[in-house]
């Protein structure tokens, strides 16, 4: 029953839109030394939703693990994509459409409901700042592989990519560098991509000390709100 | 319908309040966490006679009552673990709150003028003296009817009351009793209404043609007409998840208004046939305005409820028994979020 959620095992927790995010959220917070957090994000096995639009389902369901009452904080991480404000308004969508959750007005305000842990809204890249959690990888694997970067900027040109969305766009760039940079698996994703021997997206890059000091002063950000 | 519970000093439960029951109220836990205590706090409630607990103590492995010494102790002993931390001196409370009829409530306690029972036993030690245990239960309309155990020389005096909620009490550990199932059989045939029950069981088991009553060795059963073989088959001697269904579906159907108490529930059934099973007992506790309460320890039993609870969330709650420093708790979940926690892989158990 390993693929079954069954407690919480830490008192802080992140939910997350896939299995990428839960990925560097993992890798940053033993990196950087930060809090601890359970993190989990939504499955799909019986439905064909998820990611955000799973958010909703997934805080209902969360009540029932073990510990639920225990938590001292929740974190809904959620990539702003092309339109932050946009995506800002689905994630409150689904927040409240799990009941017993208030909508938060904006970003990392915190929410309280009684027999509900405080919740807020973190956005990735970060607060009002078009881009998923590849904008932010794939800025530290540009600084890491600068030469990679030059022909990856030139691919994106002359295949015509330059005209995608941005988060497909994203897409595209992170799976190519992490590609054309990892020699023991061209093949790894970015869920693998802190597991190679390779130093592919450096997680002590500045690009990601936003993130990692909300992280580390989570405690206190929520006690003082 | 049964709204609500409320228990004190039962078993494992000082206290426990459970508000907004369902049509079907699923029961999880861990060991000794209180599950069956729960189902036995309803059928004890909704009963009325003493003799349910001394069902209760054979289908718990106690053995099965024979005679009893007329000495305090022994007389004590067949009571002592219905109480709260065996703690004799408090009172058992139990209430059941719903539509009329199903509106009860139970209350279990030393009291009386002691008696004693002649002859005394050879050689005892202490008093004779046993101060009686007094079963009350009060109906919706301020009924109340009272049952003192005695001992008498016959052996156990008990008294009984014929104005109960109807309650079935499936064991985990006692198979269906094939005179029972053949009674309630037959009370739904004399009404005409057996097809549906058979009908239910048909869709699960499309060889089975059709369910009779028969006499094998004296004892009256249930027979089943199967596909392709040329003589009827004993039910229990078909398939034991073919019995269970079947005495579910029986219990369900025999009687409005009725409490069907099953432990364990997915025992005997192979698990591709547990959606079925859920299937035909939402359908037929919803056609007969029956109530199930459920326990369950299987993740495949739970995942496999799914369909049934999509689009009749209201029908549905998880009852979640857990046990911590000593003390029970439970807690109630919605149906909507039991759909929600099993289609996110949430180990609800």
């Amino acid at each position: 029953m390993d693929d079954f959620l069954n407690e919480f095992t830490e008192r802080r927790l992140i939910l997350c839109e896939g299995e990428q995010d839960r990925a560097f959220l993992r890798h940053l917070i033993a990196d950087r030394s930060l809090p601890p957090f359970h993190i989990v994000f939504p499955t799909r096995p019986h439905t064909t939703i998820g990611g955000r639009g799973a958010f909703g389902q997934m805080l209902s369901a969360l009540r029932l693990v073990r510990g639920f009452d225990d938590l001292t904080g929740i974190v809904v991480v959620s990539d702003n994509d092309e339109d932050p404000e946009a995506a800002f308004r689905a994630t409150v969508e689904q927040i409240t459409s799990a009941h017993g959750y208030s909508a938060p007005r904006e970003p990392l305000v915190v929410v309280r409901n009684p027999g509900s842990p405080p919740l807020l809204v973190m956005a990735l890249p970060w607060i009002g700042r078009p881009g998923t959690l590849e904008t932010l990888c794939l800025e530290a694997a540009y600084a890491q592989h600068p030469g990679i970067g030059v022909c990856l900027d030139r691919y994106v040109d002359c295949a015509g990519v330059a005209a995608w969305s941005l988060t497909k766009r994203l897409k595209m760039q992170m799976r190519s560098i992490l590609t054309a940079s990892c020699r023991s698996d061209p093949n790894t994703s970015l869920v693998y991509a802190w597991s190679r021997p390779e130093a592919l997206i450096p997680l002590g890059h500045p690009c990601f000390n936003q993130v990692a000091e909300f992280l580390a002063g989570f405690d206190e950000y929520v006690a003082a709100r | 319908m049964i709204d609500s519970l409320e228990v004190a000093n039962f078993r494992c439960y000082e206290s426990l309040a459970l508000h907004g029951l369902r049509r079907m109220n699923i029961v999880v836990g861990e060991n000794a966490s209180g599950k069956t205590a729960l189902l036995e706090s309803v059928f004890l409630t909704a009963g009325g006679s003493p003799e349910l607990v001394l069902r209760l103590r054979a289908w718990r492995g106690l053995g099965d009552f024979g005679t009893i010494p007329g000495d305090r102790t022994s007389y004590e002993s067949l009571w002592k673990d219905l109480f709260w931390g065996f703690d004799q001196s408090r009172t058992i409370t139990g209430q059941l709150v719903g539509s009329h009829a199903n509106t009860r409530a139970v209350r279990i306690a030393y009291q009386g003028e002691p008696i004693a029972t002649l002859p005394f036993t050879k050689g005892g030690s202490e008093s004779p003296l046993i101060v009686p245990i007094t079963f009350e239960w009060k109906d919706a309309k301020g009924n109340i009817s009272t049952s003192e155990v005695r001992i008498t020389r016959e052996g156990l005096k008990l008294g009984g009351n014929v104005e109960i909620v109807p309650a079935y009490f499936f064991s985990s550990a006692i198979l269906p009793n094939p005179t029972e199932n053949a009674g309630r059989f037959s009370e739904l045939s004399k009404q005409g209404r057996q097809e549906g029950v058979i009908a239910a069981l048909k869709k699960q088991f499309p060889y089975i043609e059709n369910i009779s009553i028969e006499i094998n060795a004296g004892i009256t059963m249930l027979y089943a007409s199967v596909r392709h073989l040329s003589q009827k088959v004993p039910v229990g001697m078909l398939s034991a998840g073919i019995n269970k269904l079947l005495s579910l579906l029986l219990a369900t159907a025999e009687k409005a208004q009725g409490v069907i108490l099953v432990d364990e529930i997915e025992n005997g059934f192979y698990h591709k046939l547990m959606p079925g099973v859920w299937s035909a007992l939402l359908d037929s506790t919803r056609r007969h305005n029956t109530q199930l309460f459920a326990t369950t320890h299987s993740a495949e039993c739970l995942e496999a409820m799914l369909p049934s609870v999509k689009g009749a969330e209201d029908d549905f709650c998880l009852i979640r028994t857990e046990r911590h420093n000593g003390q029970t708790k439970v807690v109630l979940f919605s149906g909507r979020q039991l759909e929600d926690a099993i289609h996110q892989r949430v180990d609800v158990r």
